[in-house]
Parts: C-alpha cells; sequence; structure tokens
C-alpha cells in the first residue's frame, strides 16, 4: 500500500516536472542556438537541418513564421538593459546601433502577440527609413504614452510588452559573424 | 531512508527528463496551432492569398505593420511549385517552409536574379527531367531543390508609407503560384506514346 503510494507520487512528480519544464522552455527560452546581446535575444535560421527542436516547438506553438537567413533576422526584448520586464505603464530610451542591414523595423508588441495600440498622433512601430539620427549614424527612440520630440514610439494602455527589432537582409545570421554585435540599449525612465 | 528518498528523486527526475523530451518532439507531429494547420484550413493550395492586416483572424502571427503578406499553399502531388511576380521597386523578401514550418529557402529582392520573383521548387527527380527538358521558363528562375511532401511560401513586401498600399497591393495581385510539371511545357523531349508516372493528374 505505502509503495504504491510511493511509486504514484513520484510519477506524478515526473509528469509535472516534464511538463512543466517543457512549457516554460517554449515559454521563456529562445532555443539553444539564440544570439542573446543585452536585451536581445534571436533565433537565427541557419538551415533546415540546424534548426534546434526547442525553436522548432516553439514556433508550432506560436503558429509563426521565423524569417529565412536570406530575409533577415528578428530580435526580441522583453526586457530593459537591467533585466526588468518591459512595461507600458514606463517611459523607455531606446538608443545605439543596429547591425549592418537594408532596413529594419521595430514594433511594440502586447503578449497576445498583437502590436500595441499606438496613442494618439504617433504609431507603436517605426521603420529605419524615417528615423532621425545622430552625425554618427546612431539614434534615439523614445518609447512613452505621451508625445515626445525626435523619434517616438507611441503606445497606449497598460501591462507588459516586448520589442521586435527585425533586421532584413543583413549580414548577421550566423553566430560567426556576430564577433562584435551592436544592438540598442532599452534604458528605463519615468513610470507613472 | 535517506538513500531511499534519493532513489525516488532520481526516478521523478529521469522520468520528469523523459516527459520533456518527448513533449518537446512531439509537438511538431501532433500541433494543430502552427501556420501551416492554419494556412492549410483557409486556403486552397496553389492560389496566391493576399493576408490583410492583424485581426484575431490573420493567418500569420508576428506580423510587421511594415510589410504586405501573402502566402501560398503547395503539395506535393500536384507538382511542383512555380511561383512568380512582376518588378516592384520595394523591398522585398519570400521563405519557403515546410509542415513544420522549417525554412527549406529564401530569398529578397536583392539576392534574386533581376531582382524578380521567379522560382521554382522541384524534388530530385523532377530536377533531371527539368534538366533534360531545358525549358525556356526555368532560364531566369531560381530552381530550389527539395524533397518536401506539402508546405508553403510566405512572401513579404515593404510598405514605407501609405503611398505604398496600393502598390504592395498591385505587386501582390500579379503574383502567380502554379502547379509546375518540367515535362509537360517543353516540346516533345520523349515519344509521343510515353507516360511518365508523374504526368498523371489527380482530381481534386
Amino acid at each position: 500500500m505505502r509503495s504504491s503510494i510511493i511509486i504514484l507520487i513520484v510519477a506524478l512528480a515526473g509528469l509535472l516536472g516534464g511538463a512543466s519544464s517543457a512549457w516554460y522552455a517554449i515559454q521563456r527560452s529562445q532555443g539553444l542556438g539564440a544570439i542573446t546581446i543585452g536585451p536581445w535575444t534571436a533565433t537565427p535560421y541557419a538551415s533546415a537541418g540546424e534548426v534546434d527542436p526547442y525553436t522548432i516547438a516553439k514556433s508550432v506553438v506560436e503558429g509563426s513564421v521565423p524569417l529565412g537567413a536570406t530575409e533577415g533576422l528578428a530580435f526580441n526584448a522583453i526586457s530593459d538593459s537591467e533585466g526588468r520586464d518591459l512595461s507600458l505603464s514606463c517611459d523607455y530610451e531606446i538608443s545605439g546601433n543596429t547591425p549592418t542591414a537594408k532596413l529594419w523595423t521595430l514594433v511594440a508588441y502586447r503578449a497576445s502577440g498583437e502590436p500595441v495600440k499606438p496613442a494618439p498622433g504617433g504609431a507603436s512601430a517605426l521603420y529605419s527609413g524615417a528615423i532621425v539620427r545622430f552625425s554618427d549614424g546612431s539614434y534615439r527612440i523614445s518609447l512613452s504614452r505621451h508625445a515626445k520630440p525626435g523619434n517616438w514610439l507611441a503606445v497606449s494602455g497598460g501591462g507588459a510588452f516586448r520589442l521586435t527589432l527585425r533586421l532584413y537582409d543583413t549580414s548577421v545570421s550566423g553566430s560567426s559573424q556576430l564577433d562584435a554585435p551592436q544592438m540598442p540599449a532599452i534604458i528605463r525612465g519615468a513610470c507613472r | 531512508m535517506r538513500w531511499r528518498i534519493a532513489y525516488y528523486v532520481l526516478c521523478a527526475l529521469i522520468l520528469a527528463a523523459i516527459v520533456h523530451i518527448s513533449i518537446i518532439l512531439l509537438i511538431p507531429a501532433y500541433g494543430t496551432q502552427d501556420a501551416y494547420a492554419i494556412i492549410s484550413r483557409n486556403t486552397k493550395p496553389f492560389a496566391f492569398h493576399q493576408i490583410s492586416g492583424t485581426g484575431t483572424d490573420a493567418l500569420l502571427s508576428d506580423i510587421d505593420p511594415f510589410f504586405a503578406y501573402g502566402v501560398c499553399r503547395f503539395e506535393r502531388a500536384r507538382g511542383g511549385l512555380f511561383m512568380k511576380g512582376p518588378k516592384i521597386d520595394s523591398f522585398w523578401s519570400a521563405t519557403v517552409l515546410d509542415e513544420d514550418g522549417t525554412v527549406i529557402y529564401s530569398l529578397n529582392s536583392r539576392t534574386a536574379i533581376d531582382g524578380r520573383l521567379d522560382i521554382i521548387l522541384l524534388d530530385p527527380v523532377d530536377i533531371l527531367r527539368l534538366r533534360e527538358a531545358q525549358p525556356i521558363e526555368a532560364e531566369s528562375a531560381i530552381v530550389i531543390e527539395s524533397e518536401v511532401k506539402a508546405g508553403f511560401v510566405v512572401l513579404r513586401v515593404l510598405m514605407p508609407d501609405e503611398s505604398w498600399n496600393e502598390r504592395a497591393r498591385n505587386f501582390m495581385q500579379e503574383v502567380s503560384c502554379d502547379p509546375y510539371r518540367p515535362g509537360e511545357t517543353a516540346p516533345d523531349a520523349n515519344g509521343p506514346d510515353e507516360t511518365t508516372p508523374g504526368q498523371k493528374t489527380p482530381s481534386g
């Protein structure tokens, strides 16, 4: 009697542990072949044979279509440069430089996967061709619910969000070219 | 007693590892919400579909608002895939994916021949036929060899601002996505009574 209870407990613990760790791996981790630069993470699709099973499982669960290696590379950030989760009630400054690419877009998404609704008069997505830059080519983007001068990534609402920076037609696709990667920093400002 | 507990914990851990690995590996086979499953439920094969906006009924998640999207599904049973589009100044890119959503091939407007979308996807046997027949359409096309049974192509066209919406839509409307068999269009390379099993066209 006692031994069967123990077997039951061990079996339950194993099932729960396996299922929850698999869920966690899909939800939070970015795959084994992921590139991490500061708060940004990307999973390059080198070729069909080299994709790790976590990345495939993640794209099946999310129903997402990855960018092919020749198309570009998508970087995601769910936290700021100090590791705090991104929240729509805070202001952020995204500044620095991006790796060489023909173009890039920066979009704020809700946790559900839809783009964040923009604040009136602004847009919750920015395109590299319409960015005001400093003379050295770097830029500063202000993410806020309130109007900002310069590059304004206008958001509204509250709660968690994620930033996706997609580099199109970029040389950054294999891990070998990432010796000196440059991605913008995400600095948290005032929270209301 | 202590050893017994350690033994039980070890058993639970091994079981957890087995469960973890099987879940991760079985998801692609049993998932029903992946991009291919959603696309195959909502579109016909060998027909190019434009995807509008980012509603809840959108066929693709993870949409970049600066891009117009289109998809075309293909099935090996009906032949290879021949996809062609007109010239456009805007940046575009295309990805060929299999049923699991794994990228088979990708290209963009810079890597394409003459900046045009012009691809032929064939299995190795049809590649041999193509080499034999050497049809005119294969000269300008990028020929991709793959053994996938089914899959889809996602086409993305950049729309930097609203003035591009019209042009992107016109471009998308002219994209063709057809089944392709290299032997058929070639002027009798084989004898007229020679029928190859690949030339049967299945109904439906």
